[in-house]
Order: structure tokens, then C-alpha cells, then sequence
């Protein structure tokens, strides 16, 4: 959790707000486009997801300048002369436009509140499990037979999830979470997981955006190369008019591996003097 | 390539703790970094002309930042020399409390965590 004015930080997070996080990386000579490759399978025929998957960590407007000195620029740079590269689109061509959840007409007021409240009432500011489907694309995944695991590190800490793969149904005997009980199957080369069984303590996304127990997320993984597409749906029908999708994240295959968690620990909300924050990319 | 910490970007303003109108210029060595999110913090030993030694905790970005920069725990540490902090102070007064817009070693190399050069006024 982070940022706002880091220079020019700022606007360049708003700029990219609503738009879809694309992992960056320039192309090596040679190296083929990662969503062209084809898709590994596992014995069983189905796509192999196995691997660290760098989803951007919502930080793609981080772009540190390097200097031969090893000085770093992390932010409040001097501007560069060639702009970004153009951000391309999913392998699949399948983008959902950034949105925000419709709610119901009584609960308005209430999101309006949260969301001018944000500083003291956003759970991931006191470094809690940003939950489903806020906590983003996994950072890793292990396929086992019969089961996946995702793995997250998250600014708020690591966290996991079992997700059994043979057929079972949710458990009955479980408390809420922030993650949800989870089951998954396959719909060809998709992988879809159906979650339920949530606490009310997480939001959806940025500005006030809440939602309840009996919220149920659904998502789907596909792989186009060494790229995972994650789409998520959620239904909430007792605040949410309508089953609401967040925008479609991409995560890319890489061969770095995961860190040690690292503790979060906030130790500035006490010495906030106003309420302002700052956009929301996820 | 860093694959760790998805940074929630809801977080307060920089502005919202920290008076980034202002800019101090402190000298010290860095006696701890903790590593940690939201934010990293460094404690910068700074030493008096009478010898007393005030220890500045500083503010700086998350860990998924630092680390898509390539700028480790180490790196921020240093050897143990004297460094050059650039720092926006505390709104609500707290003393000693600062975010590190940029941090020079004796080498001259540097890192640069925020614009540290004063925010024109009047806007």
C-alpha cells in the first residue's frame, strides 16, 4: 500500500488507474513474444500452470531510471524523452472495460462514506488480507493432482489458498475468510474456481467499495503462452445490482521465484492529519 | 524481475502525513532498515555539534518498489558511512519522524524515493 505524490507518482498512478496492469519487460533478441508460445499440458491434457507468475504488483507505473553510478530513480524523476511503450492488449483479445461496482440504490450512500473515509476505514490499510477478488492474480501457483495452491505476496502479508480439483463441493464446516472456501475445475482450457463462504472484511476495490458475506466469486484463469489471463466475477445481489467484473489482470510467466514474506507493519495512520489518498490501479 | 508484494495502492497521501513543501537536508549513518511494508523505514543516526545523536525514523517506498528498482536492504544501509537524507518532516509535529525523498552516499551515488524539490505554492 502505498503512494501518493511521489513527485510525479501521483498523476502518473491516476493516469493508469483504470487501466488493465500488463507486466512490463522489453523483449530480448530472439526471444519470442510470450503469448505466442504454446501452452505446456500436464499429463492429464490440461494446461500446465505450474510457476511464479508476475502479475505487475499493481506497481507497472514504477518505471526507476538506473544511472551508471548506481544511483536509482524511484520516483519524482526527471521526465524521459521516449515515452512507455504502448501497453498491448490480453493474448486473447478479451479486455473488459475498468468499472466500478453497481450498487444498489440504498447502499450509495454508504460506498460514498467509506470512500471518503478511506484513510480509517479501508481494511488494507491496516495491512488485513486484502481478500477476493482484491488480492489479485496469484503469484504463484502448484498444481497437484487433484488440488492447485496459490500462493500471494502481498503488501499485507502472504497468504494461500488450497483449491481441490476433484469434484468435491464446498465445505459446510468452515468459517468466513477473507479468501473464501474455493473448489475448481476445468472448462476446457480454463481454469474456473467457484469461492464463497467470505467475511465482510475486505472490499472489492479502491473507494469504499464493500461487500458481504454472501458474496460469491467466480474466476478463470486461461493461459495463452507464458501468460495467465485472470477474470473474475462477482455476485452480491444484496447490495450489487448486477454481477460485477473488475478488469481483466495478466500475469506473465517468470523464472524469478518468490521472497520471503515480509512482516507489514503500519505505522503511519496515527500521524495522517487530513484524509486524502490516492487512486486505486486494483 | 520482482515478483513479490502486490502493492495495494490504497494507501493515505504522501501529502496527508508528511509536509512535502519542505525539505531537510539531515547528515548521519543509517543504524537499522526495516524492511517491511507498507513502507520501508530507515533509522538515520544524526549527530549534533555538542555530540548528542538523534536517531530520524524515515518513511520510505514499499518493498515491491525497492526491489523492482534493485535497490536491496543493503544497498539502503550503506557501509556504515555518513550519508545525505533529503526529507519531508512530519506534519503533526512528531519529532525526528521524516519520509526519505533521497539518500546520497559518500560516493555520490544516490536514491531517489520522491521529487524532493519544494512543490510550488498558490495553486
Amino acid at each position: 500500500m502505498s503512494l501518493r505524490h511521489w513527485g510525479s507518482l501521483t498523476l502518473a498512478a491516476a493516469a493508469i488507474g483504470m487501466l488493465a496492469i500488463q507486466p512490463g519487460g522489453a523483449l530480448a533478441a530472439g526471444e519470442e513474444p510470450a503469448a505466442q508460445k504454446p501452452v505446456p499440458r500436464l499429463s492429464d491434457g490440461h494446461p500446465d500452470l505450474n510457476g511464479t507468475w508476475d502479475n505487475g504488483s499493481g506497481i507497472d507505473f514504477v518505471q526507476p531510471q538506473k544511472s551508471a553510478d548506481g544511483s536509482v530513480c524511484i520516483a519524482g524523476c526527471q521526465p524521459v524523452a521516449a515515452a512507455p511503450p504502448p501497453r498491448p492488449p490480453p493474448p486473447s483479445g478479451r479486455t473488459p472495460a475498468a468499472n466500478f461496482p453497481h450498487y444498489r440504490p440504498q447502499f450509495l450512500a454508504k460506498v460514498k462514506d467509506l470512500d471518503k473515509r478511506q484513510v480509517e476505514a479501508d481494511p488494507v490499510l491496516r495491512c488485513k488480507n486484502p481478500g477476493l477478488p482484491r488480492i489479485g492474480p496469484p503469484d504463484k501457483i502448484v498444481q497437484a493432482p487433484g488440488q492447485m495452491v496459490f500462493l500471494y505476496d502481498d503488501v499485507s502479508g502472504a497468504f494461500w489458498r488450497i483449491i481441490p480439483m476433484d469434484g468435491r463441493p464446498h465445505r459446510t464446516d468452515v468459517d468466513p475468510s477473507y479468501l473464501g472456501d474455493s473448489v475448481g475445475h476445468w472448462e476446457g482450457d480454463t481454469l474456473v474456481i467457484d469461492a464463497n463462504q467470505f467475511n465482510d472484511d475486505s472490499w472489492l476495490t479502491d473507494n469504499g467499495a464493500f461487500h458481504t458475506a454472501d458474496m460469491h466469486v467466480t474466476e478463470r484463469l486461461h493461459r495463452v503462452g507464458d501468460v495467465i489471463e485472470w477474470q473474475v466475477t462477482v455476485e452480491d445481489p444484496k447490495v450489487l445490482q448486477e454481477a460485477w467484473q473488475p478488469r481483466m489482470r495478466i500475469a506473465k510467466l517468470t523464472s524469478s521465484e518468490l521472497a520471503e514474506p515480509t512482516p507489514c507493519v503500519d505505522r503511519d495512520l496515527k500521524h495522517l492529519v487530513d484524509d486524502s489518498h490516492h487512486p486505486n490501479p486494483r | 524481475m520482482c515478483t513479490s508484494a502486490q502493492v495495494t495502492l490504497a494507501h493515505h497521501s504522501l501529502g496527508g502525513e508528511f509536509d512535502t513543501r519542505k525539505t531537510l537536508v539531515l547528515t548521519g549513518v543509517v543504524s537499522h532498515v526495516e524492511w517491511a511494508n507498507p513502507h520501508i523505514y530507515i533509522d538515520l543516526d544524526v549527530t549534533d555539534a555538542s555530540g548528542k545523536v538523534a536517531t530520524w525514523h524515515l518513511e520510505c517506498v514499499p518493498v515491491a518498489m525497492a526491489r523492482k528498482a534493485g535497490v536491496s536492504m543493503k544497498m539502503l544501509m550503506g557501509n556504515g558511512d555518513r550519508v545525505t537524507v533529503n526529507a519531508f518532516p512530519a506534519r503533526d509535529g512528531t519529532a525526528q519522524l521524516g519520509f526519505m525523498a533521497k539518500i546520497t552516499y559518500p560516493d555520490g551515488h544516490h536514491f531517489q524515493f520522491a521529487q524532493d524539490t519544494p512543490a510550488p505554492q498558490g495553486k
